[in-house]
């Protein structure tokens, strides 16, 4: 699997492309802003981009669709409104010969939602989790609520398990587990 | 619009399964030399300086007494890294994760720590003269001793030990 991750210009979001090498099938991970890396990237791997996935609904990680070059405009959005009806159903996104499941990551905001690829061993997480740090929250509830969703879907991963997080650089869960001071 | 940075990762499978350790995390455009490199058991007392790092994994890697002079890091990974007596002046270390690090009398003078992570760090005795320290996040880590006269930038200090620090 290769990952590019772009750092945009938007409130410093991550921007990630995620491409299957076999089948060149890819998925981009939110979208602060498209950037002719972008294009640059999809052109050079051949890949086929299956759709947009968003973590949660903030500019910093969604404006850019209102600006989408044609070609892209008509890209399926994931997580689906079926996902957000019933988180048990529509929750999986197959990338060739990866399968992607969607963990619902509630606190930041409450459509906050992380993406998980089991067999490549790694985690996009939105602004759930940071390294060092976990997304900021308007009460706490809300902050209750990430940090429940944070142990129960994410600690309990491999934690050689990679993650990309919204914002800054990448992690492990391993990492976090040990030494991020807001999950003691 | 401004080209914006960006790292492309190589994420392997190994037949011993997705170990971190054996995932390679490899920037765009390192060359096979450097590559091997850092593949060493030890990088201690290594020369690395000007390089070309940019999202590379050290994670856990000992870095004690290496030269990064110049080195750009950015988004590089040396969480739990020992980077003790490192050199580390005028490195770009912008948006890197050194979490958990030894950083105990390291050199970062005039380095660029802009949006880096430090969290529990230990950065004693740390020279950061003149360096960028712009929204770099400093908490939790130990900057007891660490010279930071001439420092530029508002950092996140939240729970920072800063006993007898330098200004």
């Amino acid at each position: 699997m290769i990952v590019y991750q772009f750092c945009s210009s938007v409130n410093e979001s991550n921007l990630y492309l995620v491409i299957d090498e076999e089948s060149r099938e890819a998925l981009v991970i939110d979208m602060p802003e498209w950037c002719d890396g972008l294009t640059n990237a999809i052109n050079d791997n051949s890949a086929k981009v299956k759709g947009i996935f968003i973590t949660h609904s903030h500019y910093d990680h969604n404006s850019g669709l209102n600006y989408l070059p044609n070609q892209f405009k008509s890209l399926p959005l994931y997580p689906s409104k079926k996902f957000f009806q019933n988180k048990n159903t529509d929750n999986l996104i197959t990338l060739g010969n990866y399968e992607g499941r969607i963990l619902p990551l509630p606190g930041h905001t409450d459509d906050s939602v992380g993406l998980y690829f089991p067999s490549a061993g790694i985690l996009f997480t939105g602004d759930a989790l940071f390294a060092g740090s976990v997304g900021g929250t308007y009460t706490e509830t809300n902050s209750q609520t990430q940090l429940e969703a944070i142990k129960n879907q994410i600690l309990v991963l491999p934690e050689d398990t990679l993650v990309f997080p919204g914002h800054g650089p990448v992690t492990s869960v391993g990492i976090e587990k040990k030494h991020n001071p807001f999950l003691k | 619009m401004a080209e914006i940075l960006s790292i492309k990762y190589f994420v392997k499978r190994t037949e011993e399964g997705m170990g971190i350790e054996k995932i390679r995390l490899k920037a765009q455009g390192l060359s096979p030399e450097v590559i091997d490199l850092l593949d060493s058991p030890s990088l201690e007392g290594a020369d690395l300086r000007g390089l070309n790092l940019n999202g590379v994994w050290l994670k856990g890697a000992n870095l004690k007494g290496a030269n990064l002079q110049g080195a750009s890091l950015n988004f590089a990974v040396l969480s739990e890294a020992d980077l003790e007596d490192a050199n580390l002046e005028s490195a770009d270390l912008s948006r890197a994760n050194f979490i958990a690090a030894n950083l105990k009398n390291a050199n970062m003078q005039k380095a660029n720590l802009y949006y880096a992570r430090f969290t529990c760090a230990d950065m004693r005795g740390a020279n950061l003269k003149g360096a960028n320290i712009q929204r770099a996040i400093f908490r939790c880590a130990n900057l007891s001793g660490a010279d930071v006269r001439n420092a530029r930038g508002e950092p996140i200090i939240d729970r920072t030990i800063m006993d007898s620090i330098i200004r």
